[in-house]
């Protein structure tokens, strides 16, 4: 199914809980705040199936808040799996629960993960999550490898003056552990969750000159056409760096749809509020034509941000 | 000889960086390939499609830092000291 950009949308990204356990100060929130109770499991399996075979994709990330605090995040996982209609699963976590869960996840069927790792320094990592746990985190992501996780990547939210001093740190700490590295560029927040402008002009860092400098010395760098043309840079010491840089290009390439924890499904971070809830024709009779139709507005309804 | 640097997944087969290579008669980047997966056979089914043993269209070849243009692979030449990267598809957002 297209927009009317063309765009096709290929990839799910589902909020199975708006419950975090961290306080970070860049979090966006997923674009929504909740405006009903979480989805039940079931529910959640009901959609992902829909969703699949209305949209013929097979790409799902699970997001939150932080989807390990959802208990039964595992359940989730399998139930889904089971679908047999998914072939990449993945999650972003803020890994403080992943060396506890990661060997169950993977069993579960989940096949990638990536994790937010704002520091290498363990007083700014407080600083920016709130939270002084950033070696549980280190061994989280260690696990996560043992187990199999492939490809583990890294968000790193580029912040100035608390972690843009690390980036050659974080370059040779992911390219030493195998690990993709993705550079995020701050965004600003959606009106949904109430916008923070004092915090985006502080904290804010245009990528586009450290991308500059590591094609200047990059092996290779390619352009990823189905993943909102994101520039993924192959760098001599082994590392390879993903960027996420908004803007227009980077929209015109956004092959996503959003559902939040409720059930509110949505084309665009920041498009909350123009959402259609598919909780509600669950139950009914014709429910896969009625809910191809919610899609369908949806994704009619989309449109680049920048 | 060339160097063969490795990414991600060849990283992990190898766990090495990089490794020399003697290069083969034709000096062609196929003849890497095969010693590549003489010494690693797993990666046959990561770069090559398989029977017709054609390179897969989503590697992409940088030789010294440049890609190389697909339509440009049959006819490289390699020379001594040349670095050569596979770039594997990384997936997912």
């Amino acid at each position: 199914m297209k927009d009317k950009c063309e765009r096709e949308i290929k990839h799910i990204r589902f909020s199975v809980t708006d419950k975090c356990n961290y306080n970070c100060i860049y979090c966006d929130k997923e674009g929504f705040i909740s405006k009903s109770e979480e989805l039940t499991v079931q529910e959640i399996t009901e959609i992902c199936r829909n969703l699949a075979i209305v949209l013929n994709l097979d790409k799902i990330k699970f997001t939150g808040g932080e989807p390990l605090c959802r208990k039964e995040i595992v359940d989730i996982i399998r139930n889904v799996k089971d679908l047999n209609l998914y072939l990449d699963m993945s999650m972003t976590t803020n890994g403080h629960f992943l060396a506890d869960k990661a060997e169950e996840l993977y069993k579960a069927g989940l096949n990638r993960i990536n994790i937010s790792l704002s520091s290498l320094n363990p007083a700014v990592y407080k600083e920016i999550t709130g939270k002084d746990n950033l070696n549980r985190v280190l061994k989280g992501i260690k696990k996560a490898k043992e187990v199999g996780f492939n490809p583990i990547k890294i968000n790193f939210v580029v912040l100035k003056g608390l972690n843009d001093d690390e980036l050659q740190d974080m370059i040779s700490f992911t390219a030493n552990n195998e690990l993709v590295l993705q550079l995020i560029e701050l965004h600003s927040r959606s009106d949904s969750i109430g916008k923070h402008k004092d915090f985006y002009d502080k904290s804010h860092v245009d990528l586009s000159q450290i991308t500059k400098s590591l094609e200047e010395r990059a092996i290779g760098v390619k352009k990823r056409g189905n993943m909102q043309n994101r520039k993924i840079i192959f760098l001599p010491d082994g590392g390879i760096v993903e960027v996420i840089h908004p803007g227009h290009n980077f929209c015109m390439g956004c092959t996503k749809l959003r559902v939040g924890c409720d059930g509110n499904l949505f084309g665009c971070l920041y498009q909350a509020e123009t959402g259609k809830n598919i909780r509600e024709g669950l139950q009914n009779h014709n429910s896969l034509s009625q809910f191809k139709e919610a899609v369908k507005q949806v994704v009619e309804s989309r449109e680049p941000y920048y | 000889m060339v160097e063969v640097l490795y990414f991600a997944d060849f990283k992990a087969i190898t766990q090495k960086e990089k490794e020399i290579f003697k290069l083969s008669e034709n000096k062609d980047l196929m003849g890497i390939i095969e010693k590549l997966v003489e010494s690693y056979p797993v990666m046959e089914k990561i770069l090559l499609e398989l029977p017709e043993r054609s390179i897969k269209d989503t590697i992409s070849i940088a030789v010294n830092h440049s890609i190389v243009k697909r339509e440009d692979w049959d006819s490289i030449k390699l020379h001594d000291d040349d670095k050569i990267a596979f770039l594997l598809p990384v997936s997912g957002g």
